[in-house]
């Protein structure tokens, strides 16, 4: 919205600048982000909130300067000399059943005779103050009214009337309208349609249609002046995609008693500038409309929502300047009639917010007087933090991808989940909720195409259907370019750090998706998976044009969050050596190092600690084996373990597994 | 040769060889020739069985202070030895580069985020996290804002299908947060206060450039008792804004409009760069707006079944990605999302 320096201080007399003025007005909540200067003229550029309608019109703003500063306004001029004819033998309004519920006050005047020409240079220079351009002096007046009281106007030329008169009515269902703009619509029943005796000629309060408009040939304008139902208009417009100068101001909802006074401005404005004379009164279907409601304020209640005492005498002035009429006074509160230009005050909240506004929020105290209160850390805070910590403590760098990605991503890696693609996607090439993390590291892996050696991880949501409805989860994903050996080892770290060391169990799963196959491993903890890891597969390596196949790996941290162990118990350090022995086997290919260590455990008393040595492929084995070799470690808690002991405890094992995996040798 | 005699050449060569042995290996073999296990003391020792009764006690005691003396040497000359190993070893060179693993890193998104919730925490908040895919409910209609109102206007969203979308605000955990505590507690006199803060994802069908973003992180707190005011949040809001930007850090309210709150404002701190004297950040205003407040709209309490008349409530709302970009002076918000480790290494 922009506001004339000059057009303001005609309505107040304020002696502030216009940088003063734009100060002020922020100060009160209306946004003056730039001030330009144009012919003399100063240009406040303002942002209006939603619940401002009366800021739309300088008018309004005046008021509201006038408020700040104690000032009187100075309303514009609506005395008319009506020399006509009475405007009833002239036209006439008729509303269909329905209609006035849309259309609580349609008003009409008619001026006769006019001759449509440029405007003089003040009017032209006032609308290019706010950007508008001149079309000629009929339509220039209704904007200016319009710019000025927030009233917007419409002017007919009268002879494009069929009959000379209007009929508000309501839509046909799937009525046909085009719009004086090009722009197209079916109608719907709850829509106002404005008609002459024989056509509809606009959709009421959003668009003109059939050309009914004013043009250098108009002799006699009949001027529409009404008050939509804000909801009826929002609702028109909204379904017909079509919006206007009025319909933004009728659905955000202009003043009702301004309907017929903004009318007879525009008249004598059209007279005095374009000739002619004026019918005799005017055309009005609720002259009786009366929007102003009374609202009370309890003084207790402005202290207790506040913080802070604004005594009664204060609040009375600035209801005053607010343009409220105080109907009721005692120790308790105030009750006042508000104007009819104010209709977002309807509760006490609102008066009491007029009160802190024009009071001044830098009078609000910093009070620091919130009783303690103990803040519980979420066990998922809790847990982001630790796994968020120990990962970069190893070397992965934090990504935060987009929650939208392409189609063809969960297919890769989450085949079974079905995803949401959202209808309005912003870019068309990711109109889908992810339901896997792993893919949008690859594309993290591809953008640093330059790196080497790149660790990353990522903890985030996926979204899918699910049968009760949309279902998010919580997920980390790892990628690591050393290989899928450093993503379980950092799985398995982060599990430590939690308090969940040696609790997971690891089963192969040669097919896991997106995967290369074979390489695949899952996590297995209380009976579930919950986490996937394995080497790139071809696919997605092709899919994100990598030069490698970085290790990947995927977890839902839902259960690690519950399962987080927050208090460890202590474990007595060792206090007798303990006796390593190392043990060396062939294998057949199949046998992984989970299958083999958990035999190896249950067979093992004493055994503190296995830890995997090495694999051997190559020459000396038999085909389909390969080797592997273990190390163990033996202790016992009250003695000194004997070699004979140790060595018993070895050969135990050795034979578990050598009865375990037909066909394995010791190497 | 008598025994003796045999032990002094013994001690004798044994204290040479010890002493010529220059190097630990060497020292080594002379300790092994002369008092290893069967070394040429041992062999001297078992002669002593053969010595005639007198001497036996003498020949003892002689040797037994031959082997002590020669252990004593043995060990100076180890130690002298060691000694000189390191003192030969090359030295430490500290102009080097050290040495260590490569360093990952927090997102800067998310340390901001812990920043700002660790401040919250601290000042007794509890965090809260929502869906963010939402029903029309949570997202518009209990945060008032009606279908048929204009403010539905500002607020588009991503639509999923006829009962989701995307929510466009984190306010949504408040009334999911109030719904849960009223299904508890009851939202009449017995009501324990509420104290959360909810950090999270947000999204709004906005197209892409250098400020915006369709998916953006914001911040949001409540808190509801039976005596907060609009002084409460003005004071809670400086100090934290002082612990964020700094002890010196000035807080304005100036009056604005959010459906959800009344009254609202927007909270400016004075400018961190220019100390409020103007610069370019601030466009010479010297303040900076860093997010929205107001007290709880008694509509807001009507829609989640809490007594508006016995409590009141403040909420403030923060964008992460915008207070990261002031705080670390980043340009385009592109940044966040893209991962170059270029840019997710500086932090």
């Amino acid at each position: 919205m922009l506001l004339s320096y000059n057009w303001l201080r005609e309505l107040v007399p304020t002696r502030s600048t216009p940088r003063e003025l734009g100060a002020l007005l922020t100060r009160v909540g209306l946004n003056i982000e730039e001030i330009t200067s144009l012919n003399g003229d100063f240009t406040l550029i303002a942002e209006i909130t939603t619940n401002r309608p009366d800021w739309l019109c300088h008018l309004g703003v005046a008021r509201e300067i006038a408020a700040v500063e104690g000032l009187p306004v100075r309303l514009p001029e609506t005395a008319l000399r009506e020399t006509g004819p009475e405007v009833a033998g002239l036209s006439s309004v008729t509303l269909m059943p329905g209609a006035a519920e849309h259309c609580p006050r349609y008003t009409l005047r008619v001026i006769r005779g006019v001759r449509a020409g440029p405007s003089p240079a003040w009017l032209r220079d006032r609308l290019a103050a706010i950007g508008q351009h001149s079309i000629n002096n009929i339509v220039d007046v209704t904007n200016l009214v319009c710019f000025e009281m927030n009233q917007p106007l419409h002017a007919f030329d009268m002879d494009k009337l069929a009959d000379k008169r209007i009929v508000l009515r309501l839509a046909d269902r799937g009525e046909p309208f085009a719009a004086i703009t090009g722009e197209e619509a079916r109608l719907e029943p709850d829509m106002l349609v404005i008609a002459d005796a024989e056509k509809s000629v606009a959709l009421a309060g959003v668009k003109g249609g059939a050309n009914t408009e004013v043009d250098g040939n108009t002799v006699n304008v009949l001027l529409e002046s009404a008050y939509f139902n804000p909801r009826s208009i929002r609702s028109a417009a909204r379904r017909t995609k079509m919006s206007s100068e009025s319909s933004y101001r009728y659905e955000r909802g202009i003043d009702p008693g301004m309907t017929e006074r903004a009318s007879a401005r525009a008249i004598a404005l059209m007279r005095e500038l374009a000739g002619g004379e004026s019918a005799k009164g005017v055309i009005d279907t609720n002259p009786g409309l009366n929007e102003s409601r009374e609202v009370a304020l309890r003084f207790s209640r402005c202290d207790k929502l506040l913080g802070f005492r604004v005594p009664p005498e204060e609040i009375s002035r600035i209801f005053h300047g607010l343009g409220l009429t105080e109907t009721k006074r005692d120790r308790e509160g105030v009750s006042a009639l508000v104007p009819s230009f104010r209709q977002d005050l309807k509760r006490e909240v609102d008066l009491i917010e007029e009160v802190a506004r024009l009071a001044g929020y830098d009078r609000i105290p910093e009070n620091i007087n919130l009783p303690l209160a103990l803040a519980h850390e979420m066990p998922e805070t809790r847990a982001s933090r630790i796994i968020r910590r120990a990962l970069a403590g190893l070397g992965y760098h934090e990504c935060v991808t987009d929650s939208f990605v392409p189609a063809a991503w969960g297919g890769m890696f989450a085949p079974d989940l079905p995803a949401y693609a959202v209808e309005n996607p912003v870019n068309a090439l990711r109109p889908v909720l992810r339901t896997a993390l792993a893919p949008s590291l690859l594309e993290v892996r591809q953008t640093n195409r330059l790196f080497q050696n790149v660790r990353l991880f990522e903890l985030g949501r996926i979204y899918c259907r699910g049968r009760d409805g949309p279902v998010e989860r919580d997920r980390l994903a790892i990628l690591d370019d050393r290989g899928p050996r450093f993503v379980r080892g950092a799985l398995e770290t982060v599990f430590e750090t939690l308090g969940l060391a040696g609790v997971a169990e690891v089963r192969p799963n040669p097919a896991l998706p997106g995967m290369a196959p074979g390489s695949g491993g899952e996590l297995f903890f209380e009976g579930g998976v919950f986490a996937g890891f394995g080497e790139t597969g071809t696919e997605a390596a092709n899919h994100f044009d990598l030069p490698n196949r970085p290790g990947l790996g995927e977890a839902e941290i839902g259960l690690l969050v519950r399962a987080e162990r927050k208090v460890r118990a202590y474990r007595p350090l060792p206090r007798f050596p303990g006796v390593r022995r190392d043990i060396s086997l062939s294998l057949p290919e199949n046998i992984g190092w989970d299958r083999m260590s958990s035999i190896a455990k249950r067979n093992a008393d004493w055994l503190e600690h296995i830890s995997f040595e090495s694999l051997y492929r190559g020459a000396g084995l038999k085909p389909g084996f390969k080797g592997m070799a273990f190390s163990m470690l033996f202790r016992a808690a009250d003695r000194s373990l004997t070699d004979a002991e140790a060595n018993a405890v070895r050969d135990r094992v050795v034979q578990a597994l050598l009865a375990a995996f037909p066909g394995s040798e010791i190497r | 040769m008598a025994l003796l005699d045999e032990l002094e050449v013994l001690r004798t060569a044994a204290l040479n060889d010890f002493g010529a042995a220059h190097a630990p290996e060497l020292l080594e073999q002379a300790r092994v020739e002369y008092l290893g296990r069967s070394g040429k003391l041992k062999v001297l020792m078992a002669r002593i069985r053969e010595e005639p009764p007198a001497g036996k006690k003498q020949a003892g005691q002689r040797l037994n202070a031959v082997k002590a003396e020669l252990e004593r040497i043995w060990e100076e000359r180890k130690l002298a030895l060691a000694a000189a190993v390191r003192a030969a070893a090359p030295l430490f060179d500290p102009s080097l580069p050290g040495l260590t693993q490569d360093r990952g890193s927090l997102h800067p998104l998310t340390q901001a985020m812990d920043n700002f919730t660790g401040i919250f925490e601290r000042l007794g908040f509890t965090i809260r996290y929502g869906p963010e895919i939402e029903d029309v409910f949570h997202n518009f209609d209990a945060l008032n804002m009606p279908d048929d109102h204009p403010v539905r206007d500002q607020a588009d969203t991503f639509v999923l299908d006829s009962r989701s979308i995307l929510r466009s605000q984190t306010s949504t955990v408040q009334i999911r947060v109030m719904e849960e505590h009223v299904r508890e507690y009851g939202g009449g006199a017995d009501m324990p206060p509420i104290r959360i803060v909810s950090p999270g994802r947000t999204y709004r069908p906005d197209a892409v450039d250098a400020t915006h973003h369709y998916s953006f992180s914001q911040i949001e707190g409540l808190a509801v008792d039976k005596k907060v005011a609009f002084s409460d949040l003005k004071g809670f809001l400086a100090l934290f804004a002082r612990e964020t930007f700094g002890p010196d850090t000035a807080t304005r309210f100036r009056p604005s409009f959010f459906p959800f709150t009344e009254p609202s404002a927007e909270l400016d701190i004075s400018c961190v760069f220019c100390r409020g004297g103007g610069c370019r950040v601030c466009k010479q205003g010297g303040w900076v707006e860093i997010g929205g407040c107001g007290m709880v709209d008694p509509n807001v309490f009507r829609a989640v079944g809490i007594d508006g008349e016995l409590f009141t409530g403040f909420a403030f709302g923060f964008g992460i990605e915008r207070l990261a970009m002031f705080m670390l002076g980043i340009d385009d918000i592109r940044r966040f999302t893209e991962n170059d480790l270029r840019f997710l290494g500086q932090f």
